[in-house]
């Protein structure tokens, strides 16, 4: 008894700096449902892709400017006004006017990550997450959209996350396709949070596939399908599996959204086919306060558990202007496998102190049932997005 | 036993009397009856053209109105103060209050202002809770045009409740089409007044 216990804490051990260490080698991609306070309950206020993250539209870097930023704003103290096309907040410091139908951007997540895991030495890692060059072109109903950048991972070889051409119908209808990350739930920027690690949607779990939005004054559905994972296909391993995504979103008002997910995802020669449904609810009572909760269900099978489930919520108060704090409890587990369990607390504090520059430090603390074993770490990271 | 005709006539005038009375000296009073705003707010409804929307909302929302007939008619002004509009962000707030209601430059710009009041369905008087549609003439942007929506009434202990919904069409009032950065502001914008008002007699001069 005594070694089955030790045997298993010691398995808990490494399979958890196994995964942590995976988890924060990798480059997150941002999105910041935070807006929600700000009565922004669509992606595309900002960001070019509808699924969110990713290049910032002009209209979302001058909002980073006049409404994220701690200073540098102008829309109060006058000056020069805001949107200027050659502003601060335009691409490169204004290298690029925001009127132009070309916008590029670099993003840049100098890091630090610190490990603890009891029982197993790790030492600190200090390394450049990410170095992305992305681009969008915009005319008329078209847009193309393109990234290029190094892995971590794999020697730092060249990689293009996303990469699609999108064409707007109507006002309420557009057509994608190319390489994106479906939409499914809520997008958190921590890329390694339960409800985007779970279902496979991490920072490299880019889809190719076609995708419809349907936007109808206060709903949104988004439909998406494809051959599967992009990675996977390239690589050609075995792994791509066809890709179904539906997300379904209603907004109950500008600051209160619910939103019905669907992920289906067919079988593998190393996967069984499984199919994620997710409900997300986000909420901003007022300005400085937003709380997302995300809750989902994964059914496949599996010889030892059909039933996954993971339910997050991150909320998150800005505590003075440019100056967020967040605190994020998520949990997941499998219907009979108890000691699949694992709990997380996390708690962050994002600092914008000007326009292009993020200051991020989040402490996460985990628990893994699995060998009851508790795992902490620090991520500090600056974020220039450019 | 019999009752001598006179006698019944007094008894019965004498019952019906003070009711007849009443009835000639309330309807006067319930034709005049005056409604003062004590408190309200007005909340626009902003669609944006790349989906989702946001609001702008006040509470300096203030008037008189007074019911001139018993066919639904008020006279009398509710009045929104444009410049407290607010939407949650300064920059939208900035941009909404001087480039497009241009609210500097007049009182007939910084003021919204609601009058010919009209319920298509009076309010009945022993109704507690009533819906209806009703029109009026809306002061906007220095441009007075006829809206119609629906109203939602509610009395409770001599005060009344009242839930109006209209949508306008900014190009008729002579708004320009907000854009900023490719985001833009649909033509058609919702409207939500709300406010509680305590009968009562009017103030000097407010009930016009």
């Amino acid at each position: 008894m005594i070694v089955t216990v030790a045997l298993r804490r010691s398995l808990g051990t490494g399979l958890a700096a196994a995964a942590l260490l995976g988890a924060w080698s990798l480059t997150p991609a941002s999105a910041e449902p935070i807006f929600l306070s700000k009565q922004y309950p669509r992606c595309t206020a900002c960001h070019y892709s509808p699924s969110g993250g990713g290049l910032l539209t002009p209209y979302g870097r001058s909002l980073s400017r006049e409404e994220i930023s701690a200073f540098g704003r102008r829309g109060a103290a006058g000056g020069a006004a805001p949107g200027a096309p050659r502003s601060e907040e335009s691409s490169l410091y204004g290298a690029i006017g925001s009127d132009s139908p070309l916008q590029l951007g670099l993003d840049l997540r100098p890091s630090h990550v610190g490990v603890t895991v009891p029982g197993i030495a790790i030492d600190d890692r200090n390394f450049l997450m990410n170095l992305d060059l992305q681009a969008a072109w915009q005319r008329d109903r078209w847009t193309a959209y393109g990234s290029v950048g190094r892995k971590p991972t794999r020697g730092g070889e060249l990689v293009s996350y996303e990469h699609w051409v999108a064409y707007r119908a109507s006002d309420a209808l557009s057509v994608r396709g190319g390489r994106f990350l479906p939409a499914y739930g809520v997008r958190f920027a921590d890329h390694t949070s339960f409800t985007r690690e779970g279902p496979d949607l991490a920072q490299d779990d880019q889809v190719y596939g076609v995708e419809v939005g349907l936007s109808i004054d206060r709903s949104l559905l988004q439909l998406s399908a494809g051959p599967g994972r992009a990675d996977s296909l390239i690589d050609g391993n075995g792994r791509a599996a066809f890709t179904v995504s539906g997300r379904y979103q209603f907004d109950l008002s500008p600051r209160t959204v619910v939103a019905g997910s669907l992920l289906y995802r067919g079988k593998t020669d190393f996967r069984p086919r499984s199919t994620h449904t997710g409900l997300s609810f986000g909420y901003a009572p007022v300005r400085w306060l937003v709380t997302w909760t995300h809750a989902d269900r994964q059914l496949r099978r599996l010889a030892r558990s059909d039933r996954a489930y993971i339910v997050a919520n991150q909320t998150s108060v800005e505590v003075l202007r440019g100056v967020w704090l967040r605190v994020s409890p998520q949990v997941r587990w499998t219907d009979k496998d108890p000691w699949g369990e694992v709990r997380r607390m996390v708690y962050g504090l994002d600092f914008y102190p000007r326009t292009h520059w993020h200051v991020s430090l989040s402490y996460y603390r985990d628990h893994f049932r699995f060998g009851d074993q508790h795992t902490k770490t620090l991520m500090a990271q600056l974020h220039l997005y450019l | 036993m019999k009752f001598p005709r006179r006698v019944a006539s007094i008894a019965l005038a004498a019952t019906l009397l003070p009711a007849t009375l009443d009835l000639v000296a309330a309807r006067p009073a319930s034709a005049e009856k005056i409604w003062n705003l004590t408190s309200g707010n007005a909340r626009v409804r902003c669609r944006l053209t790349v989906g989702g929307s946001f609001d702008a909302a006040t509470s300096a929302i203030s008037g008189t109105l007074r019911q001139t007939g018993p066919d639904g008619s008020y006279a009398g002004t509710l009045r929104v103060d444009l410049v407290p509009l607010d939407t949650g962000i300064e920059l939208r707030n900035n941009h909404l209050r001087e480039t497009y209601l241009e609210v500097g430059r007049g009182e007939r710009f910084r003021h919204a202002a609601l009058t010919g009041i009209e319920l298509v369905v009076p309010l009945p008087p022993d109704s507690a809770r009533h819906k209806t549609p009703f029109s009026g003439t809306l002061l906007l942007h220095g441009v007075e045009r006829a809206i119609a929506g629906e109203a939602e009434l509610s009395r409770r202990e001599g005060r009344l409740r009242v839930q109006a919904e209209f949508s306008l069409s900014l190009k008729v009032f002579d708004i320009p089409p907000p854009r900023y950065l490719g985001v833009g502001v649909r033509d058609e914008v919702g409207i939500l007044v709300t406010f509680d008002a305590a009968s009562g007699a009017s103030p000097s001069g407010g009930s016009r």
